[in-house]
């Protein structure tokens, strides 16, 4: 996706992605409709129908190409292996969003253009997120193992929420960062991860918990 | 060490509510005060006075970063902090929390194109310590053992917003008109500003160590500007050890003496011959050998000495103006420590202070060597620097007196005199001649 030109020809299918882009630059917003969207492309509305039912669910694969584009980049790197698991949250989160960088103004203009304050909700996520989800349950898994994160029973569950949380928190911040090279981006990744793994990592918590149980069972508060 | 920078509030809202705790704590002090006053009438707002400034002292010690070093600086300059304080001050330093090995990879990547491991034959995942505001990792390439510095991200925003936290605190501590504070912390802020350049430090360290490399008892370490960046430094590794850890080691007078000298004849030569001096002589940045010998690293803060001031300052120090009343005032008045519309109580009081101050902080200067290991003489400045602190009508003025040059000039020789003072060297005290011989001139 990344080259640049268009595909008109019919010989092959056209390259979707890349005229959805092509369009939303030039325009300045998301088309309003299939139809739009086709005439820009000199494409009939047909051949969309074919590949995508709706705009979101194309907006949906540009998500979900930058995620598998994201990870196959940080596991082709030898030492990706070798991190701990709070490294590579922090290696994806830092590649994720310098990937991002080159199509800075176009998810500016498609993010903004969600009238909803919730675009965090918005159809176009849905690949995206169940394929990150999958990713940080297999970190997370992982990160049992290797103790840096507690098993907690129940609220194990929630963690994957947590993760695609503050990804969407990282996308936020970095949409809104003015700071050369997006450096406060890069503290916010740090301090994020570093919190969320404090946090599931053995903690005063637990000790209360503990505590609090005992207390509980042995009636003696 | 990851241990103790976690304990460090580092968010802008961590370090916020530290000031919001000091702001309830000073609050609780003035009820406090006002609940005894109630009692005895008779109470004035010294003791108001002690307690507020431990508490800020005690928030300021927690934050680290710009925000105690402006605290730290401005106390030294005004005398406001008794002993106890500006001995813990001087041991502050900077500290950031770790950056995380993706993020130093990716800092690498942005600034230099490739990762570490790519330029480098072996790179130490983990920092082996923390430099001013970043960290140092180590690396090695063919033969070389090289240190590798990077910086935190975000530095020069936050030394910006942390000198904002700090000022309406300074402003109370010092009892400084915010006028005059914002002079002095636009020098402040500065100089951190250039500490966060690491392109420009490359520059100057290269510079400065050229122009020392005559001495046989100093040694610098060689600087790579193409694995350089605004974020990264990269430079020899220097072997030797933290004038802590030297001392541990016992070395001979003679050995303490033979560093001692090269010191000072070190900052006597960037003082009066380059007029450019290195303004951070805490012992992190010197690395000492047994056999005598000072590695010199960190060249981040670099103070120019403006020709002007230089002429009128050092002037002072010279023993025969103590006896000239005349021209020692108009010195006082051109270096702004006397001021035009002072009433001529005030200005025989603070003539008195600063030919005092001139007196003591000029000794190792009036004779042809000194003994930093005398500990009386440490004694007598800190003693003054109390009495001063407690005295009244300083408290009450609100001028600032000095120009903004003296705050990193009179730093460098603090640090200096301490550190000759750990090491106890007695040295011979070169300086040029102008500084002893009688003054002939009329200004």
């Amino acid at each position: 996706m990344a080259k640049q030109n268009k595909n008109k020809t019919n010989e092959s299918t056209p390259n979707w992605q890349e005229l959805y882009i092509q369009f939303v630059l030039e325009h300045n917003k998301r088309p309003q409709s299939a139809y739009e969207f086709c005439k820009f492309s000199s494409l009939s509305e047909e051949t969309f129908y074919e590949t995508y039912g709706t705009i979101d669910a194309l907006e949906s694969d540009i998500w979900l190409y930058f995620f598998t584009e994201t990870k196959s980049q940080i596991q082709a790197d030898e030492q990706y292996q070798a991190y701990s698991v709070r490294e590579k949250l922090l290696a994806f989160d830092y590649t994720w969003l310098e990937n991002l960088r080159s199509y800075r103004s176009f998810i500016t203009l498609v993010l903004s253009s969600h009238s909803s304050p919730m675009w965090q909700k918005k159809a176009s996520f849905a690949k995206f997120k169940e394929e990150f989800t999958n990713y940080a349950q297999e970190l997370l898994s992982e990160a049992q193992e290797t103790g840096e994160v507690k098993n907690r029973n129940v609220i194990n569950n929630a963690y994957p929420k947590v993760l695609w949380g503050q990804t969407l928190y990282l996308l936020n911040f970095w949409i809104k960062d003015s700071s050369s090279n997006f450096e406060q981006t890069d503290a916010a990744v740090e301090k994020t991860v570093n919190l969320f793994f404090d946090m599931a990592g053995h903690s005063f918590i637990d000790s209360f918990v503990d505590f609090a149980k005992f207390s509980f069972q042995s009636f003696k508060f | 060490m990851k241990k103790d920078q976690k304990s460090i509030p580092t968010s802008k809202i961590a370090r916020a509510t530290k000031f919001i705790q000091t702001g309830v704590k000073l609050g609780g002090n003035y009820v406090k005060h006002y609940a005894k006053k109630m009692v005895n009438p008779e109470l004035t707002k010294d003791e108001l006075h002690e307690d507020n400034a431990k508490d800020i002292y005690d928030t300021l010690s927690q934050l680290k970063g710009s925000a105690l070093k402006v605290a730290q600086m401005m106390s030294m300059d005004k005398n406001v902090l008794p002993k106890a304080y500006t001995d813990r001050f001087t041991m502050a330093q900077y500290s950031a929390p770790p950056l995380s090995y993706p993020l130093v990879v990716k800092t690498f990547k942005q600034n230099l194109g490739k990762t570490p491991t790519e330029i480098f034959d072996t790179f130490s995942k983990e920092a082996i310590n923390a430099a001013s505001i970043g960290q140092v990792h180590q690396a090695t390439l063919g033969n070389k053992k090289l240190a590798v510095k990077i910086q935190y991200p975000g530095v020069a925003d936050s030394i910006k917003s942390d000198l904002k936290m700090v000022k309406p605190f300074a402003v109370r501590l010092l009892n400084m008109n915010e006028k005059d504070l914002e002079m002095y912390m636009g020098e402040v802020e500065g100089k951190l500003l250039e500490e966060a350049d690491y392109e420009l430090e490359l520059k100057r360290s290269v510079e400065i160590s050229k122009a020392c490399k005559h001495f046989p008892d100093l040694f610098f370490a060689e600087y790579y500007p193409e694995y350089s960046s605004k974020r990264i430094l990269t430079m020899d590794w220097l072997d030797g050890l933290h004038l802590p850890d030297f001392l541990q080691t016992n070395p001979s007078q003679e050995i303490r003496n033979k560093i001692g000298q090269a010191l000072w004849d070190f900052y006597d030569y960037q003082v009066h011959t380059l007029r450019a001096v290195h303004a951070d002589p805490h012992p992190g940045n010197f690395l000492l050998t047994q056999d005598g010998k000072i590695g010199v690293i960190d060249f981040g803060c670099i103070k120019e000495i403006p020709t002007d001031y230089y002429d009128n300052y050092f002037i002072i120090i010279n023993p025969h103006l103590l006896t000239d009343d005349d021209t020692l005032l108009k010195r006082f008045k051109q270096l702004d420590f006397i001021l035009e519309q002072d009433t001529p109580e005030q200005q025989a009081f603070f003539m008195n202070i600063f030919k005092e101050m001139i007196r003591l902080l000029g000794k190792p200067f009036h004779t042809d060597s000194f003994d930093f290991g005398n500990d009386d003489y440490f004694q007598e400045i800190y003693q003054y620097a109390e009495k001063l602190a407690k005295m009244e009508e300083l408290r009450k003025t609100n001028q600032a007196r000095g120009s903004r040059h003296g705050l990193y000039i009179n730093r460098t020789y603090f640090g200096l005199y301490s550190i000759l003072n750990q090491l106890k060297a007695n040295i011979k005290t070169t300086k040029p001649e102008f500084l002893t011989k009688p003054v002939l001139e009329n200004i």
